[in-house]
């Protein structure tokens, strides 16, 4: 059972991720798809998966407790970062339109992050990866179809292109992090 | 002798350690200097060598020091052994002064503290006396007869009036004494009392070396007297004991022994602990590893990133999904297979390279919460490395044979911060304290007893005689403190059972002193 500590903890965390990749996307497409913008926010964003992946490596059975807050606290994070868009806080391309299908991509950025992250908490889960990866190619086959940003030049990356991106680079990343810190540390020093 | 005594009773003091300075030029009469550095090295037990170095408490300024250890160990006694493990390190305040102060909040602290002070005497009455038995054995000695017993009577005169003025400033309970503090009260007693037969133990053990000595026929009436000095001392002190009801030595028991043993062991540490700094230490690679773990996953992410948009901007929608696909699995089996070594590798180079750039360890020692609410007093950056040299076989230097070794080198760079209300109290000094476990290099030695052949003058043929089989560590201490700096170089004697005993290198069997490096 997670202490509340524990789930306030998770909560923030989720909030956290939330924001940076939300964040991200946004940043990417105001900068109409910048190959050096995607690779900084994915940079950010798997520093921020570590970070989430470090809070609960180490402390936690995987469970409601942890789980449930850190999904809310992910959705409170996208809402927060496309309310700020839709009232112009976030500016920069006016050509930008802010539809509720923009919702879909953070929510699949997000969620296939975390699935990873529980993933590797649950001492690197095949199913969830396997869950996490279903999610991102059903994303992929189907994103194309139902929301496209349009910029004057077009799109080096698309929105797409950076969810199922990042998502393999977080698969890739926080299990060699979680290799590289999880087992014994009797060698270290 | 017993006049000798009382009469010097008056003019203990400060002033008794110095009696003998200004005859001597030798280091081994030097007067401590609270205010300096302080170093040893010795043999702690069968296993274990210790250093111990005193570094002053500033009065204004932070003062920075540094301490370097290094025990050069020959190829064929060395065995692999992790250096942390066998490392034991405290850090205690040090000081002549402290007693029982009006302004102590805690009058049980107040009082332990000034059961260590008065340890601390006795431990210099101790070193006095051995010393003038050191000197009067020695090969050079040419001390007056008479001169002597009366500084042995002196010295044995401090050991008395410091316990019973112990007794009465500590001891001598006050009506409004709570049940802790009268409880506490009988602790000093029976710890004075074991510290007092300590320091009787110890000068016989000294008395024993000048009777070893090739002057212990021309001090055999002062020995016999010194000898009747402290037999009566120890029977007047057992005699107290048994009146007061503590556990004595019997020698007929063994239980009685052990029980006896552990109870000093006990009051020992229950008493030291005043003085003990509280120690907050970590391994810095510990600490860095999940950054460099996290730097790793950074670097693979983005080459990943990069590698993914290209792929993903082929022609075709097949070709981006399929090929992401084969790249995810790829680069998870590249991983995966080379995961362990991924590791090791990144273990080898922390733990190899993290003393460069910073240390290995990094200790604070904070005064106890009690006492100065926990504010710290000494930090320290620690780091070992292992080196192997070679140098010139010393039977033939000039022959290119070569002989290695392993340096096992301890590096310490410690800082200490001025603490005023420790400074008033009496403390001058941190006094740090290590102890290095050398037991697995045991295994590797040759047994503790050879047979050497030589020939029998009387039956004129070979026999065999045991002899002792040892082997040497070289150990150098460097301390250096602000503008002081000493160093310690001395020789480990070890066998198979253990450590046998600690050298001087310049001069074999006296005591180790430091010296000031030219």
């Amino acid at each position: 059972m997670a202490s509340p500590r524990l789930s306030g903890a998770a909560f923030l965390a989720g909030a956290a991720l939330a924001a940076v990749i939300s964040g991200g996307l946004v940043e990417e497409r105001l900068s109409a798809g910048s190959l050096h913008v995607g690779a900084v926010v994915n940079a950010l964003v798997t520093l921020a998966s570590i970070l989430t992946l470090a809070l609960l490596g180490r402390r936690v059975p995987l469970g409601p407790g942890v789980v449930v807050p850190q999904v809310a606290g992910a959705a409170v994070g996208v809402l927060l970062v496309h309310v700020a868009l839709r009232r112009g806080w976030i500016t920069g391309a006016p050509w930008l339109a802010e539809r509720p299908a923009q919702l879909v991509n953070d929510a699949v950025a997000v969620f296939a992050t975390l699935i990873v992250v529980w993933a590797c908490v649950n001492r690197r889960d095949l199913r969830l990866l396997v869950a996490a990866l279903a999610i991102a190619l059903l994303y992929r086959a189907t994103g194309r179809f139902w929301h496209l940003d349009a910029a004057p030049l077009g799109f080096l990356v698309t929105v797409q292109d950076l969810v199922v991106a990042q998502f393999v680079c977080a698969a890739l990343a926080l299990p060699l992090y979680d290799w590289m810190t999880r087992d014994d540390l009797a060698g270290w020093g | 002798m017993t006049t000798t005594l009382r009469r010097e009773q008056s003019t203990l003091g400060a002033s008794a350690l110095t009696l003998e300075e200004r005859d001597s030029p030798s280091p081994l009469l030097r007067e401590v200097d609270e205010a300096k550095i302080d170093l040893r090295v010795a043999v702690h037990d069968a296993s274990r060598i210790e250093w111990t170095v005193a570094v002053p408490l500033p009065r204004t300024r932070e003062l920075r020091y540094a301490i370097d250890v290094e025990l050069e160990i020959p190829a064929n006694v060395f065995a692999r052994h992790t250096a942390w493990d066998q490392l034991q390190s405290w850090a205690r305040l040090d000081g002549p002064t402290g007693v029982v102060d009006a302004s102590d909040s805690v009058t049980i602290d107040a009082l332990r503290r000034g059961t260590m002070v008065a340890a601390h005497k006795l431990g210099r009455a101790h070193e006095g006396f051995a010393r003038h038995c050191l000197l009067a054995g020695a090969l050079s000695a040419s001390t007056p007869l008479e001169d002597l017993i009366d500084k042995l009577d002196v010295w044995l005169a401090v050991a008395t009036a410091t316990t019973q003025e112990a007794r009465a400033r500590l001891v001598t309970g006050a009506p409004s004494d709570t049940a802790e503090l009268r409880r506490e009260r009988q602790l000093v007693d029976e710890y004075v009392s074991i510290r007092l037969l300590d320091t009787l133990a110890g000068d016989e053990r000294a008395l024993s070396t000048l009777k070893a000595s090739r002057h212990a026929e021309r001090h055999a009436r002062t020995i016999v007297a010194a000898e009747a000095m402290l037999a009566e001392a120890l029977a007047a002190e057992t005699a107290y004991r048994q009146g007061r009801g503590y556990l004595c030595a019997e020698p007929w028991s063994q239980v009685t022994l052990e029980h006896y043993l552990e109870r000093a062991s006990q009051l020992k540490k229950h008493f030291q602990e005043v003085f003990f700094l509280e120690a907050r230490t970590y391994q810095v690679a510990e600490r860095i590893h999940h950054w460099v773990a996290a730097f790793v996953a950074i670097v693979a992410s983005t080459w990943a990133f990069v590698w993914q948009i290209t792929v993903m901007n082929r022609p075709t929608t097949g070709s981006k999904v399929s090929s992401g696909i084969i790249l995810v699995a790829t680069i998870a089996g590249v991983i995966y297979a080379g995961k362990d070594r991924i590791k090791e590798i990144g273990r080898n180079w922390i733990s190899g390279n993290v003393h460069r750039f910073y240390a290995q360890r990094v200790a604070h020692w904070r005064a106890p919460a009690r006492r100065l609410g926990g504010d710290v007093v000494a930090s320290a950056r620690e780091s070992f490395d292992q080196t192997v040299t070679s140098r010139p076989d010393p039977l033939n230097p000039a022959s290119n044979a070569a002989v290695t070794s392993t340096v096992v080198h301890y590096t310490h760079r410690g800082r200490v911060t001025p603490q005023p209300a420790l400074l008033a109290s009496g403390v001058c000094r941190v006094k740090h304290i290590f102890r290095y476990d050398l037991s697995p290099l045991f295994a590797r030695l040759d047994d503790t007893v050879k047979q050497v052949p030589v020939l029998d003058s009387v039956t004129n043929r070979v026999r065999f005689v045991d002899a002792p089989r040892r082997y040497r560590v070289p150990i150098r201490l460097h301390v250096k403190c602000g503008a002081e700096s000493r160093l310690v170089k001395a020789m480990l004697v070890l066998h198979k059972n253990g450590l046998d005993r600690i050298e001087d290198q310049s001069a074999a069997g006296e005591a180790l002193e430091p010296e000031v490096p030219s």
